[in-house]
């Protein structure tokens, strides 16, 4: 009973995802590449603003690496969070029909997402090996960086959508906060340039290490800054393991709450 | 608790509340005020009231889905109560197939043993060939019925029904409804909620009465159903 339980819970989790990848593909004429074009769209247009804009045309091609490697991991992280905020919301039929546990809800997503993360992690990576640096055995680096950085999806997903039922307005706060934290996460820029006394204070936002690491795998040879690595990891473990708790403990309160 | 031997279900003095108001408000609204009943295996318990009397919080208190405030909802251990829920998590875009895997995921089933219903689903549901297309070509009927099929393949050890006798087209919906008595029939336990006295006393040998969210009356139905008529008759 019990391993069928789990069974059947991974069954949900993993069936619901592929049909939220199935319709992405299916509902629009251009299906799949849809996941590409939408970061090339992003780094264009960042390309034109902050390369050849603000920066005078001085980054040059190494700067279409920086911005690919930056956006492709932050958009796997605000797409899901979004979505996993609005989890327990969006189900709310589903949960006055059939019992469920629902922290599988906020999982759904995160499965979807980082499957799709992965499709267009390879296309970077062909990208760099091509107009950057061939492959070397430090690109092994980046499986330890990407579990952390799964681990960080995952914990602030779940976080998100344990509390939202309980106050919609957090679930405003996200969809608007998620602009500003994208400027905070150094996405287009290096953090690592920045003054000194400012910089600390960037690297309380997980992100920042995070994308300073999968760069500093990808773009250079060397190995990442492991502690700020293990931040990321710590920090999502904390809210997920905080997230898994709250959903646990009002497994069966979120039906009343939402109804 | 002795007396549970045979006893699947056991409600006693529970009360189901409504938080209403923002997250910090005290304020609550009692759906369910205090039901008392118990089921026993092979019964059909059918369970009558006006519309806002609780009937829907009580099944779902019943399938689990919430929590009793007050009072205690007793399941005998392993058993599994769920509502004849139609069409649950259908999507338009995946095909009749999948969507009865998912739905049957949905209601608790492994997808090895989803796929092995398959079969008698589509026969039940009369959709043959058309399972393998997407469910936004489905009629409306199909749709009933393919949803039907499922909730009978998820057979659940007790099955709370909320009034869907009524699915699908004519021809469908006696044949669907065939199918629950045959079910009932076969020992089936459930809990048949409904306004309409005379679905329930087709179906169930138990009544409970519910009013403003209370079991006013409860117990054998041709003793109930006399003092429920004389209730209403009453206002």
């Amino acid at each position: 009973m019990a391993v069928s339980n789990w069974t059947n819970r991974f069954d949900i989790v993993w069936l619901r995802a592929s049909a939220e990848l199935h319709r992405d593909v299916t509902r629009t004429y251009l299906g799949i590449l849809w996941w590409v074009i939408e970061p090339l769209l992003y780094m264009t247009a960042f390309y034109l603003i902050f390369a050849l804009g603000i920066r005078g045309g001085e980054g040059g091609g190494g700067f279409v690496g920086f911005l690919l490697a930056g956006l492709v991991v932050w958009k796997w992280f605000s797409t899901t969070v979004i979505q996993g905020a609005g989890s327990l919301l969006a189900n709310r039929g589903l949960m006055q029909q059939v019992y469920l546990p629902k922290f599988l809800l906020p999982l759904i997503p995160v499965t979807s997402n980082t499957l799709k993360f992965l499709l267009v992690l390879v296309l970077l990576l062909v990208y760099v090996w091509i107009f950057q640096r061939p492959p070397g055995w430090d690109w092994l680096a980046l499986v330890p960086v990407l579990l952390a950085a799964l681990v960080l999806v995952t914990g602030c997903t779940l976080f998100s959508a344990a509390l939202v039922p309980f106050a919609e307005d957090l679930r405003m706060l996200i969809n608007n906060g998620m602009l500003l934290l994208m400027f905070l996460s150094g996405v287009f820029f290096n953090v690592a340039e920045f003054p000194e006394g400012v910089r600390g204070w960037f690297y309380l936002n997980p992100l920042v290490g995070l994308l300073e690491a999968v760069r500093a795998v990808l773009l250079s040879p060397g190995l990442p800054d492991w502690w700020r690595v293990a931040y990321a990891a710590l920090f999502g473990g904390t809210l997920g393991l905080f997230g898994i708790v709250v959903l646990v403990r009002f497994d069966r309160v979120y039906p009343k709450r939402v109804a | 608790m002795g007396t549970h031997d045979q006893c699947l279900l056991s409600v006693s003095s529970a009360g189901v509340a409504y938080p209403a108001g923002g997250v910090f408000s005290r304020h609550k609204h009692w759906a369910l005020a205090d039901v008392s009943f118990d089921l026993y295996d092979g019964e059909v318990v059918g369970v009558i009231g006006r519309n806002g009397a609780g009937k829907s919080t009580l099944l779902k208190l019943l399938a689990g889905i919430i929590e009793p405030d007050r009072g205690t909802v007793w399941h005998k251990p392993g058993v599994r109560a769920s509502l004849l829920a139609l069409q649950v998590g259908f999507l338009p875009t995946l095909t009749g197939e999948e969507n009865a895997v998912l739905s049957c995921v949905l209601l608790g089933m492994t997808r090895k043993a989803a796929k092995t219903r398959l079969a008698s689903i589509a026969e039940f549901a009369e959709i043959g060939d058309a399972m393998s297309e997407p469910l936004s070509t489905y009629s409306t009927g199909m749709r009933a019925r393919l949803g039907f099929g499922v909730a009978l393949a998820a057979s659940p050890d007790v099955l709370l029904i909320d009034e869907v006798l009524g699915v699908g087209d004519a021809p469908f919906r006696r044949k669907s409804s065939a199918m629950l008595r045959e079910r009932i029939a076969g020992g089936q336990s459930a809990i048949v909620v409904s306004h309409s006295a005379n679905t329930l006393k087709e179906l169930c040998s138990k009544l409970v009465v519910i009013d403003q969210g209370r079991s006013v009356f409860s117990g054998p139905m041709e003793e109930v159903l006399p003092q429920y008529e004389a209730m209403v008759a009453n206002g």
